[in-house]
């Protein structure tokens, strides 16, 4: 199970800082809320999808909208309910399937919900997990907090492959293995003895986590070094207020033009 | 564990996370907002055993993990208030050694309102729409349903396989 | 100075149950000096691992248990020391590598102790730079701790250790993964004396010859002093088996097996050609190779979590694929707590005979029986045993599956070499074919009739 979403690339949002990117990132996702022209939605998109295009590339950008399909779809399922207001677009008889009302709903709705989904996934696809949590850290993130983030990250690819290989060692300490594998309440009585299992291996690694800590050093508090660090130059400088302004720019003011 | 020591409780914090992102994301259904999983089984099982804080950070962090891995990055802060909420919940109502049956009653009965609800309020007001998130709710309410029979069951059975676990309790 | 020394020193795990705490050790009392190796030798479970733990005041405070007597760090008592506080005077390498890994990167891992201690950056660039080369490890400094083999992990460790460089290293059965050429590496720093060393070990090894300024050996829960050549020779001093001549004979056989696997940390494909194997009932097989060659990688062939690319397994020669394989061949997890999951003793081994049908009776007798044979006691809790007696329960769980073959997957890493034999005897007094994987050659080949090598991606 890999908790890497970084993929790896030489476009210019790879390049940038990621602090930069976080904050953007952030703005973004905030300031489209004030906007609820639809024009203007579209152009936001439609942004998001080239800034994804041009950094992850097409296939990509494709396999992160593909995601959110079915969600739309289920959105465009439930037009009916809302199109007791407007006037009828769709109707069949005197039931109105779909009024501008809804439709106009929906397209506002899909448009931010594609937006911020993109521009977050974008984030987690252009930055290593390490530099994000030294970004988050220069944004007063406690050293503690992204030690736990930093270590679960680090147990999830582990925890996983030992519940997969619990489940075959289960599997072959049956007398015979093939019974249960059929019906359904025979797979759900095999999974229990896994989970539980898991359970304990994961219980049982947490003291020896934690003399690990200790016994390298953690104390919980006090001064360390610190071998990662995020470079700071003009150009880094130059990216946060872009970042900042830029967002600004197009959500506030542009909008009323 | 005698002594005082923020390794520990770091440790735990972080490991049972990870335990919630793989039950949430090794075991799925798909449907319609993505999958339903076994991570409320997780959060129960850590709320049950553990206590209400770590039930809080671990089924926050966890699914709010899981949702950033998996590529469904949006909804990573609705899951991790939600579930949030849950473990804190959970946590709170049981907290005793003997758990008496209508305290497990009032515990399943709000994790699904808190998972249920708090996905159909926040996505609706920040996602997907009211109208779309009503279809989450079903899916949401056997998630949580199953998490709080499941986690209850395997509570037991880990605290029994392996006692040393009450030390670990906040 | 003495560096490390106990005195006397008596340690028991609290117990969960309503029995008693369950001792370890008692009157336990041995010293180091600074630049002195010892090496401290005990079967599996004895408590080796529980004293590098309290030298490195890690137990009692992550384990409960009573420690009484006197353990103590340059002159200091340890139970009044941190472990925080020891990280440039001792360190660990644990007989579980892959235990005490805590980041995700192989940089990150040999940085974050010298994080700890404060050193400036240039200097843990340096140190890790020298480290990784010494172990080997430079083209793998981009992968995550999570994709490195069990060989490599251990070096890992070894490196981090090397980056610290401590004034006392304890390594314990540290030698265990490593191939020849790391062993060779491994024995050669220690004898450099730069640092002292105390070395955890079950058996006496060649590597070992001449290479500690004292040797204690653990008997009858206490540790006496002894020498290098008073050590009993374990292995010549084992009864041959006496193997039952089953009337039931079944015969499983691979023939012409290809497999082809990418390795997850270097990311090259490793191909396994097998042109022909087979075992039988009552036969006692083994299978050596150096770390990584495919001893497992066959095993899980042969138990039928895996299908070969090309080739058949059979058995009385039919062809048979994985899911017959499941039933016929036990295997045995090199970690046996994949499979340990119920309370106590009694409840994991009648858990698979519960598919039995058995009258109460029967099944108590066998119960006990079965307990007597493998020395495990039924009320005990299953999951806070020690490693060695884990393996024993798993060894016990599959004596009453009663499966036509069993494979061993390096059963002497857990085990005293008469425990070890011990297993082997009853799975194979039932009649059973067992194949030994190890490498420990000399374990391996003192019991097998025929021996299997793996070299190159190729068995024979």
């Amino acid at each position: 199970m890999k908790t890497n979403t970084y993929i790896k690339g030489n476009s210019l949002y790879h390049k940038a800082d990621v602090r930069a990117k976080l904050l953007f990132t952030l703005l973004s996702c905030i300031l489209i809320f004030l906007d609820p022209t639809i024009s203007n939605l579209y152009c936001y998109t439609a942004f998001a999808v080239l800034l994804c295009v041009f950094s992850v590339g097409i296939k990509e950008t494709f396999n992160n909208i593909k995601l959110l399909l079915p969600i739309v779809g289920f959105m465009i399922l439930f037009l009916p309910l809302q199109s007791q207001k407007g006037e009828a677009l769709l109707a069949i008889k005197d039931f109105v399937l779909v009024s501008d009302h809804a439709l106009n709903n929906l397209l506002l709705v899909a448009n931010r919900f594609i937006f911020i989904s993109l521009i977050t996934a974008l984030l987690l696809q252009t930055s290593t997990n390490n530099d994000l949590l030294l970004g988050l850290r220069f944004f007063r993130l406690p050293y503690n907090a992204a030690l736990v983030i930093s270590l679960a990250l680090c147990f999830i690819p582990s925890i996983a492959s030992v519940f997969s290989e619990i489940r075959e060692s289960q599997s072959l300490r049956l007398p015979n293995p093939e019974e249960g594998e059929e019906s359904k309440k025979g797979r759900f009585k095999k999974l229990f003895p896994s989970l539980t299992a898991v359970l304990v291996y994961a219980i049982k690694s947490i003291p020896i986590t934690a003399s690990g800590l200790e016994l390298r050093g953690f104390r919980g508090k006090g001064a360390r070094t610190s071998y990662n660090k995020l470079n700071w130059g003009f150009s880094t400088f130059t990216q946060i207020v872009i970042s900042v302004i830029l967002p600004l720019i197009i959500f506030t003011v542009w909008r009323n033009v | 564990m005698k002594k005082e020591s923020v390794a520990l409780k770091i440790a735990i914090i972080a490991i049972l996370t990870a335990v919630v992102t793989v039950f949430t994301m090794v075991v799925r259904i798909p449907t319609v907002k993505g999958y339903l999983h076994l991570g409320d089984v997780a959060i129960c099982f850590i709320a049950f055993t553990l206590g209400p804080i770590t039930g809080l950070i671990c089924g926050g962090l966890g699914t709010a993990l899981a949702d950033l891995i998996g590529g469904y990055a949006s909804w990573a802060v609705v899951s991790f208030l939600v579930h949030g909420i849950e473990g804190l919940a959970i946590g709170l109502i049981i907290n005793k050694e003997n758990v008496k049956f209508w305290q497990k009653l009032v515990a399943g009965a709000a994790a699904i309102v808190i998972v249920a609800g708090g996905y159909y309020l926040l996505s609706g007001l920040f996602l997907t729409g009211f109208e779309a998130a009503l279809a989450e709710i079903p899916g949401n309410i056997g998630q949580a349903g199953i998490g709080v029979v499941l986690g209850l069951a395997v509570s037991e059975a880990v605290k029994k396989a392996y006692p040393p676990i009450k030390d670990l309790i906040w | 100075m003495k560096l490390l020394e106990f005195k006397d020193v008596d340690f028991s795990y609290e117990s969960y149950t309503d029995e008693k705490a369950r001792p370890v050790f008692s009157s336990v009392s041995f010293h180091v000096e600074t630049k002195e190796n010892i090496l401290i030798l005990g079967d599996p479970g004895v408590g080796k691992s529980t004293i590098a733990s309290i030298s490195c005041a890690l137990t009692p405070k992550f384990a409960s248990g009573t420690l009484t007597g006197l353990a103590s760090l340059k002159g200091t008592n340890i139970e009044k020391l941190e472990p925080y506080d020891l990280t440039s005077t001792i360190s660990l390498v644990p007989q579980n590598a892959a235990s005490f890994i805590i980041t995700t990167l192989v940089t990150d891992e040999i940085a974050y102790p010298l994080e700890s201690l404060c050193l400036k950056r240039e200097e843990i660039t340096k140190r890790i730079q020298y480290s990784l080369s010494f172990w080997g490890l430079e083209e793998l400094k981009e992968v995550n701790t999570f994709q490195l083999s069990g060989g490599e992990t251990r070096r890992l460790m070894l490196s981090v250790n090397e980056a610290i460089n401590p004034e006392l290293t304890i390594y314990d059965e540290s030698f265990d993964d490593l191939d020849i050429f790391y062993r060779g590496k491994l024995r050669d720093k220690i004898a450099k004396r730069e640092t002292s060393s105390v070395v955890l070990a079950s058996h006496f090894t060649k590597w070992y010859k001449g290479l500690f300024d004292r040797i204690y050996k653990f008997e009858k829960g206490t540790l006496v002093e002894t020498r290098e050549a008073d050590l009993p020779k374990e292995l010549e001093s084992l009864s041959p088996l006496i193997i039952k001549e089953s009337p039931n004979k079944s015969v499983f056989e691979a023939k012409e097996i290809k497999y082809s696997q990418k390795r997850k940390s270097t990311g090259s494909v490793f191909n396994l050609s097998v042109p022909s194997f087979s075992i039988e009932s009552g036969e006692i097989v083994a299978l050596v190779g150096l770390n990584g060659s495919g001893k497992s990688t066959f095993s899980r062939l042969a138990v039928g979590l895996e299908e070969p690319l090309s080739g058949q397994f059979y058995l009385e020669g039919k062809a048979i694929n994985g899911k017959i394989r499941k039933r016929n061949i036990g295997y045995f997890y090199q970690n046996p707590d994949f499979q340990i999951f119920l309370p106590t003793v009694k409840d994991e081994l009648s858990y698979g005979l519960s598919f039995l049908k058995l009258s109460e009776e029967k099944k108590e007798s066998l119960l006990e029986e079965t307990a007597k044979l493998f020395n495990l006691k039924l009320t005990d809790t299953a999951t806070l045993l020690s490693y060695g007696k884990r393996k024993t329960l798993q060894a016990a769980i599959y004596y009453l599956l009663n499966r036509k073959f069993y494979i061993l997957d390096e059963i002497d890493s857990a085990l005293s070499y008469t425990e070890a034999r011990n297993i082997i005897s009853l799975l194979s007094q039932k009649g059973a074919g067992i194949l030994l994987i190890s490498h420990d050659r000399e374990f391996a080949t003192t019991f097998a009739s025929k021996v299997y090598k793996i070299e190159n991606g190729v068995l024979r």
